[in-house]
């Protein structure tokens, strides 16, 4: 057979697969993957949801949660955020140092959260409150613990991007920055979700 | 070929990015895992019908085992041989050729899609090995039972169930993802949307309801998750759980996933008979909608599996009311087949026999669906034998004579070679004749009141006189596994010894016939197809020929 130069891997490597409207075919999957994790995270909140519904006296257990930590965190993944779409705006402009500088707030700030996170669960443990103890503290702790998953799985990714734009080395991987700035957003947006939803339903917050 | 130059072993046979070889992987997977899932078919069967005589090459079925059996049947034949076999595997190999683009989206996430389900699998075998054995709470996993080791006594099992699970659903997911972004962004030129094949629109539609409907059943994996390894008690009444939660999170999954291993076969089968049948399908807009419509509904009709668990009356009537409605749709693309197939010049070739044969047998289990979707029926018939005869005529031959079509239709492309012809239909006419004989039967025990997950029946004296319809549904359930190896050696054998296939041995329109066979890395020569019709443009009035492909593409052709 003589087409080896025809199927040869680099030849068809550069075709741009840019589909309508210009979506490519990333941000498209990061989309698609937001929508998947939209159901998972429908099926959790659904089933609390249902389950404080039928019990008020949830209340008084969730007046156990560390409100001002809970706050705190609040604020560091907001900030955190916006620092990440402030190093995707400096990627755009092709400033990869600056864009570095604001990954590494990014970090920072996301492992804060997660820090934070482990003092209330050491706070909550020593107070006796661990995933057996009752269905509410089941549902607080399998909510956080899945949000906190993601949280870890975004810093591996901006910790990657971060290594390569440091050195100025983004090259391909430019795009990335943007796409995974969309999937923090996320991540944040579900913590938005589950900040009222356990912290601010507590005793007193009817009154 | 010639190609594999800058391809090691490893690259190009194990750790492959390449789609058609994931494809291939899948498609053995699927096979291997049917061996397993066949045997414990035939355990059950012999259990309902000689029970506690020890089976061959097993020993006695005890209770325990039973468990443990059906739920592996159960587990295996939907995760591990319906997905890879209808989804996994068809959507790899057809939707880049059928689309006209080199590979998918993501390759590499393909191959982790693809190892993913390995792990799967070996997590799932694995828990044969371990203290208390396999999960044994049924392939549903139904709460309180799944969610405590003091119910079943299996542990360490029903985590491996659940972990295995969960990596299925992720990988099931992913490659969805890249399906579905292969297709938006990849299309060959000219490819427009109305000029997708029906075959690509069905996978994509069962990979858009499959992680549409896998996330609320993935939250409930994790809580179950939780209940045995923390000992939480989300399903657990005593620590203030609610067991019916599971219920619905499954079911909310768990009937639209009955589409997921439908829908590709609704694909395949109107592809090949507009090929075999000479004619453009009949209603294709029509098909499309009713899709859309079924993939809606099936999102609301869950709760007709739980009309047994004491749910308010007002509800009932609603849910009754999607699940008749549903078939209307289904219904409609029914018609539109036989529409299609109606004054074609009809070639029964083996890949059209298998889908006459489809038509046939889904028929009986797509009607039967509507008892046991009307509240009263249900009631009486829900927990017996008429629901495993009713979802095996759905299932069976969705995954089966769909999958059987689907891999006599391709295996020329796949392999580059055909697959022996008679045995081929004799494969399908004792595949056809056992298996209506195995199941039809069940339909008779079941609405004579045989109730159904029962490990012994000879414990109920009343169920005695279906004796003789056991024993000849199990008879016939071991004649439909035998024939099986009539497949399993063709497929083996023709794949070295079958004859030479050429491009296009069917006259097909579609652009996976314009490669060569089999497709070399890449797919295509250095320039893409461009499309330029209908993939269902047959006997067309003023044509020379009976069929027009959709490209002029020749490319590398002249070497294939």
């Amino acid at each position: 057979m003589d087409n080896t130069a025809a199927v040869h891997h680099d030849e068809y490597e550069v075709e741009d697969y840019t589909g309508p409207a210009g979506t490519t075919a990333g941000r498209l999957g990061v989309w698609i993957l937001i929508s998947s994790e939209i159901v998972l995270f429908a099926g959790l909140l659904g089933s609390y949801i249902l389950f404080r519904i039928f019990h008020p006296e949830w209340y008084e257990e969730s007046s156990h949660l560390n409100l001002y930590l809970g706050t705190v965190n609040t604020l560091l993944l907001l900030t955190s955020n916006f620092f990440m779409m402030k190093a995707t705006t400096a990627v755009e402009k092709d400033d990869q140092k600056l864009s570095a500088k604001y990954m590494l707030l990014t970090i920072a700030l996301g492992l804060a959260f997660l820090a934070v996170k482990g003092v209330e669960y050491t706070l909550e443990f020593k107070h006796g409150e661990f995933p057996s103890t009752g269905p509410f503290w089941s549902f607080y702790f399998l909510l956080t613990g899945i949000h906190g998953t993601h949280i870890l799985g975004g810093l591996v990714a901006i910790t990657l991007l971060w290594i390569h734009a440091k050195n100025n080395a983004l090259g391909e991987l430019k795009g990335r920055v943007a796409l995974t700035g969309l999937y923090w957003s996320f991540v944040e947006l579900v913590w938005i979700f589950l900040f009222p939803l356990l912290y601010l339903l507590r005793e007193g917050a009817a009154k | 070929m010639s190609q594999g130059h800058h391809q090691g072993f490893w690259t190009k046979y194990i750790f492959s990015t390449d789609h058609k070889m994931v494809a291939r992987q899948f498609l053995l997977l699927a096979l291997g895992m049917a061996v397993f899932g066949g045997f414990y078919a035939f355990l059950i069967r012999w259990q309902m019908a000689f029970p506690n005589q020890p089976a061959p090459f097993f020993g006695p079925v005890t209770p325990d085992k039973y468990n443990v059996i059906i739920t592996m049947h159960g587990t295996i034949m939907l995760f591990f041989v319906g997905m890879p076999l209808l989804n996994a595997f068809p959507s790899n190999f057809l939707v880049p050729l059928m689309i006209g683009a080199r590979d998918m989206a993501f390759p590499r996430l393909n191959m982790a899609s693809f190892w993913m389900t390995v792990v799967a699998a070996i997590l799932l075998m694995s828990s044969f090995f371990v203290p208390g054995g396999p999960a044994a709470a049924g392939w549903t996993g139904y709460a309180p039972l799944s969610a405590s080791s003091e119910y079943t006594g299996v542990k360490i099992g029903a985590v491996l169930w659940l972990l295995s699970l969960a990596f299925v659903f992720i990988s099931s997911s992913l490659g969805g993802i890249n399906y579905l972004v292969t297709v938006v962004t990849m299309r060959a030129k000219g490819m427009s949307y109305s000029r997708i094949p029906l075959t690509v629109w069905f996978l994509l539609a069962a990979a858009f309801t499959f992680f549409l409907a896998a996330g609320p059943v993935l939250a409930g994996a994790f809580m179950l998750l939780m209940d045995n390894v923390f000992g939480t008690g989300f399903f657990l009444p005593f620590k203030g759980g609610e067991p019916l939660l599971w219920q619905h999170l499954f079911w909310f999954f768990g009937h639209p996933e009955v589409y997921v291993l439908f829908f590709p076969t609704l694909g395949f089968c109107l592809d090949i008979i507009a090929v075999f049948a000479r004619k453009p399908i009949f209603g294709k807009k029509l098909i499309i909608g009713s899709t859309i419509a079924a993939i809606a509904l099936s999102f609301v009709v869950w709760a007709h599996h739980m009309f047994v668990t004491g749910m308010n009356p007002t509800l009932v009537t609603p849910f009754a009311i999607t699940t008749i409605l549903i078939s209307v749709p289904f219904a409609i693309i029914y018609v539109c087949m036989f529409m299609s197939l109606k004054g074609g010049s009809i070639r029964l070739e083996p890949p059209m026999i298998w889908v006459l044969g489809f038509l046939a047998t889904f028929l009986v289990g797509g009607l039967t669906g509507i008892f046991l979707g009307a509240a009263g029926a249900d009631i009486y018939l829900h927990a017996t034998y008429f629901v495993i005869a009713h979802f095996h005529y759905t299932f069976f031959p969705s995954v089966f004579f769909g999958g059987y079509a689907a891999i006599n239709y391709w295996y020329p492309k796949m392999f580059g070679r055909m697959l022996n012809k008679t045995a081929a239909i004799l494969h399908f006419v004792l595949t056809f004749i056992f298996f209506n004989c195995t199941f039809w039967p069940l339909f008779i025990v079941g609405m004579g009141g045989m109730v159904r997950r029962i490990a012994d029946p000879s414990f109920y004296p009343q169920f005695a006189i279906f004796s003789h319809l056991n024993v000849f549904a199990t008879i016939s359930a071991m004649c439909l596994i035998s024939s099986q190896t009539i497949f399993l050696w063709n497929f083996f054998y023709s794949m070295k010894n079958g004859k030479k296939a050429e491009l296009n041995p069917y006259e097909s329109n579609t652009l996976e016939w314009l490669a060569q066979s089999p497709p070399p890395h890449g797919n295509w020569g250095p320039k893409l197809p461009v499309v330029t019709g209908d993939p269902y443009e047959y006997s067309q009035p003023g044509e020379a020929s009976d069929w027009k492909s959709q490209s002029s593409y020749k490319g590398d052709a002249i070497h294939g």
